[in-house]
């Protein structure tokens, strides 16, 4: 589904990846962990197509598409999903409309029917009930005014209404308290099958009790250096990353 | 205005009327004024981003107003109407504004032909050289009205100014509002005008105000408008405007607090493409105590666009208990746009709440790549945000509020 080769990228001259490869096939979950700093974020931005980031090098392939050739909307369109470490406030925009006017630009993009409000409406219902997000959230601005937790439940309800084939989750546990963390894991297992994939990007193992991952890597200086099953995590999370040094 | 020699057109004009000598006089001391101030330059404050000379290189309006009925649910408002009418050669392209009336008439209502009025009615603007056109607006004066609403009444209006000629237009507009009366005035200006409009709109006592004023021009039209709103005591007013384009688009409006406990709430937006200007400029005045005034502006500016915004609060001694608020914000969306936004207060006494704030800039790049990245295409991610941009200003939250303007 996801091929990625050789990647360098940078953000301004500040060189960030640095030939990192990574293959992920349908159905597969990715935990991805690493010190603060690593790249990531910016491996998360690469995918999305985020212009600040400059990819100097390398190819990604995302189901048979060259991802590198697409702008930010179409790689939405196509299916990719980024949940952002720090969501953004948007005043004046109405989440409901906001969510609407990207379900509906996403069909259209793929030459299905547009859904109309009622549509919308009931989609919008099952979703809430399932992520226990209060609805009033939803009448709002764009994130304005939420809370840490709530912007980061906000990202997987996004999630949830706009069923992506690759979601990559930036650090969406921290900030959580733990029934957060329960409702926010229960929204990404209940849209796991077997063609959509997942990158969780985390700190703690924690996350990957609930989610749990077909492969850990660790990503270190703009490379994965290390890469193991959901056991890694655990080992991480005792020796944290000072073996890096040797 | 400028094409010809101001005297000769001012001649033709004035041979063709058969005035009273008052206002022969008015017009001929006015002309002078005029002259002597000078068309205003960049060395006027009010003036100063306002490219005067594009008012000499307008092309005759070639969109005259096919102007059809007369809308009046009152016959003796139409019958005035009408005499002011039949001097005119054809009635149907003759009417410098049509009146739309929702609703009833209240009784007693007056309605004067401005060229009519006795000499006592007629009330002199102070003026100066930024306020040059008002003095012209006399001197070359082709039509208005004065209109009473008497008092404990309510009206709810609809007042479009019309092009009727090649050249300009000068309207003077005068509306005595009645204590404890209610007007709902919304006014529009022809989509292709040239008009020099000079409005006074007097509030008496407990009396107010729910004004909409729509200037959705076309990129070569030109309008100049002063407009002075008097406040006895306890009066509110709500003010909605919608400027959009034009070659040249200058408003100054004076809005003066005689009276404590009046309320002036006032929101606008400007929105200007290719080469078009709009220049907004108030000035509030709060001459006594317990005044509230709120201006609160969003302009967007594109292509080659200019818009010069100017808010001013004068808090005089002695008016305590004033609350002065004005928020200007505004958004470029090319380089070569360009946006002047000035906030003023000049405070002269000491118990008074003011808040100012002005920012320029661009779209918020951040937000627009939220909204991209979750398919939504770059053009409408831009109009989303612009139109949050511009409800701010939705005063009267209507739904279509954006939907005439040339975004
Ligand atoms: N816009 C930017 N401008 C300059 N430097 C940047 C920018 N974005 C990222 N960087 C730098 O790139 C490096 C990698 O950043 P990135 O956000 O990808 O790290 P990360 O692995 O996600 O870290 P964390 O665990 O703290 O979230 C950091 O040193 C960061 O300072
Ligand atoms: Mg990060």
């Amino acid at each position: 589904m996801l091929n990625i080769k050789n990647i360098h990228a940078q953000v301004g001259d500040n060189k960030i990846l640095k030939g990192l490869n990574l293959d992920i096939k349908p159905g597969e979950v990715h935990a991805i962990m690493g010190p603060n700093g690593a790249g990531k974020s910016t491996l998360g931005n690469v995918l999305a197509g985020m212009e600040k980031v400059e990819v100097t090098e390398g190819s990604v392939d995302f189901l048979g598409k060259n991802l590198l050739d697409l702008e930010i909307e179409q790689r939405a369109a196509e299916g990719i999903f980024l949940a952002f470490q720090y969501p953004v406030e948007i005043p004046g925009v109405n989440n409901m409309y906001f969510l609407r006017a990207a379900l509906n630009a996403q069909r259209k993009y793929r030459g299905e029917k547009e859904m109309n409000s009622s549509e919308f409406l009931k989609l919008v219902r099952t979703k809430i009930k399932q992520m226990s997000m209060r609805d009033d959230l939803l009448r709002r601005p764009v994130n304005e005014g939420f809370s840490g937790g709530e912007k980061k439940r906000n990202e997987i309800f996004q999630m949830s209404i706009l069923a992506p084939k690759l979601a990559i989750l930036d650090e969406t546990d921290s900030g959580l308290d733990i029934d957060a963390l329960k409702i926010v894991a229960d929204g990404v297992n209940q849209l796991r099958d077997d063609n959509r994939s997942f990158i969780v990007i985390t700190h703690y193992q924690r996350l990957l009790d609930y989610i749990v991952p077909d492969y850990v890597h660790v990503l270190a200086d703009g490379k994965i250096v290390r890469s193991g099953d959901k056991s890694l995590a655990i080992e991480l999370e005792k020796t944290g990353y000072g073996w890096l040094e040797d | 205005m400028f094409k010809n020699p101001i005297n000769l057109a001012f001649e033709v004009l004035t041979s063709q009327l058969d005035e009273p000598k008052w206002l022969q006089k008015k017009r001929s001391n006015a002309l002078k004024k005029f002259q002597d101030y000078g068309i205003p330059t960049h060395k006027s404050e009010l003036w100063k981003y306002t490219n005067t000379k594009k008012l000499e290189r307008l092309e005759e309006v070639t969109d005259i107003a096919e102007s059809g009925s007369v809308l009046f649910s009152d016959s003796s408002l139409s019958e005035k109407q009408n005499t002011q009418t039949e001097k005119g050669t054809d009635p149907k392209t003759e009417q410098l504004f049509v009146f739309t009336i929702e609703g009833e008439l209240p009784k007693n209502t007056q309605m004067q032909d401005i060229l009519q009025i006795d000499e006592k009615n007629w009330k002199n603007i102070k003026t100066d050289k930024e306020r040059t056109f008002v003095e012209l607006n006399t001197a070359m004066l082709n039509g208005g009205f004065q209109l009473t609403i008497p008092k404990n009444s309510q009206l709810k209006l609809h007042i479009q100014y019309q092009q009727i000629s090649k050249d300009w237009e000068n309207i003077r507009t005068v509306i005595n509002v009645g204590e404890n009366a209610e007007l709902d005035l919304t006014e529009s200006y022809d989509y292709d005008c040239r008009i020099n409009h000079v409005s006074v709109i007097n509030m008496t006592a407990d009396s107010r105000l729910k004004f909409q004023s729509n200037k959705l021009l076309r990129k070569t039209a030109a309008l100049i408008h002063f407009s002075q709103i008097n406040c006895a005591q306890n009066v509110t007013i709500q003010q909605g405007a919608v400027n959009n384009n034009a070659a040249l688009s200058h408003t100054i409006q004076e809005v003066n607090f005689n009276g404590q406990h009046s309320k002036f709430e006032a929101a606008s937006v400007n929105v200007a493409h290719d080469s078009c200007h709009i220049s907004e400029n108030i000035l509030t005045n709060h001459k006594v105590q317990n005044c509230k005034s709120n201006v609160l502006k969003r302009s967007l500016a594109t292509d080659k666009a200019s818009i010069a915004i100017n808010a001013k609060a004068i808090v005089s001694k002695g008016a305590d208990g004033s609350d002065v608020a004005q928020s200007l914000k505004n958004i470029l969306l090319t380089d070569d746009a360009n946006i002047y936004s000035r906030p003023e207060l000049e405070i002269n006494t000491d118990d008074v709440i003011a808040a100012h704030g002005s920012t320029v800039g661009e779209l918020d790049e951040t937000s627009l790549t939220y909204l991209r990245s979750r398919g939504i295409p770059k053009e409408q991610a831009k109009f989303m945000l612009i139109e949050s941009f511009l409800q701010d200003a939705n005063i009267f939250n209507t739904e279509d509020f954006l939907d005439r303007i040339e975004l």
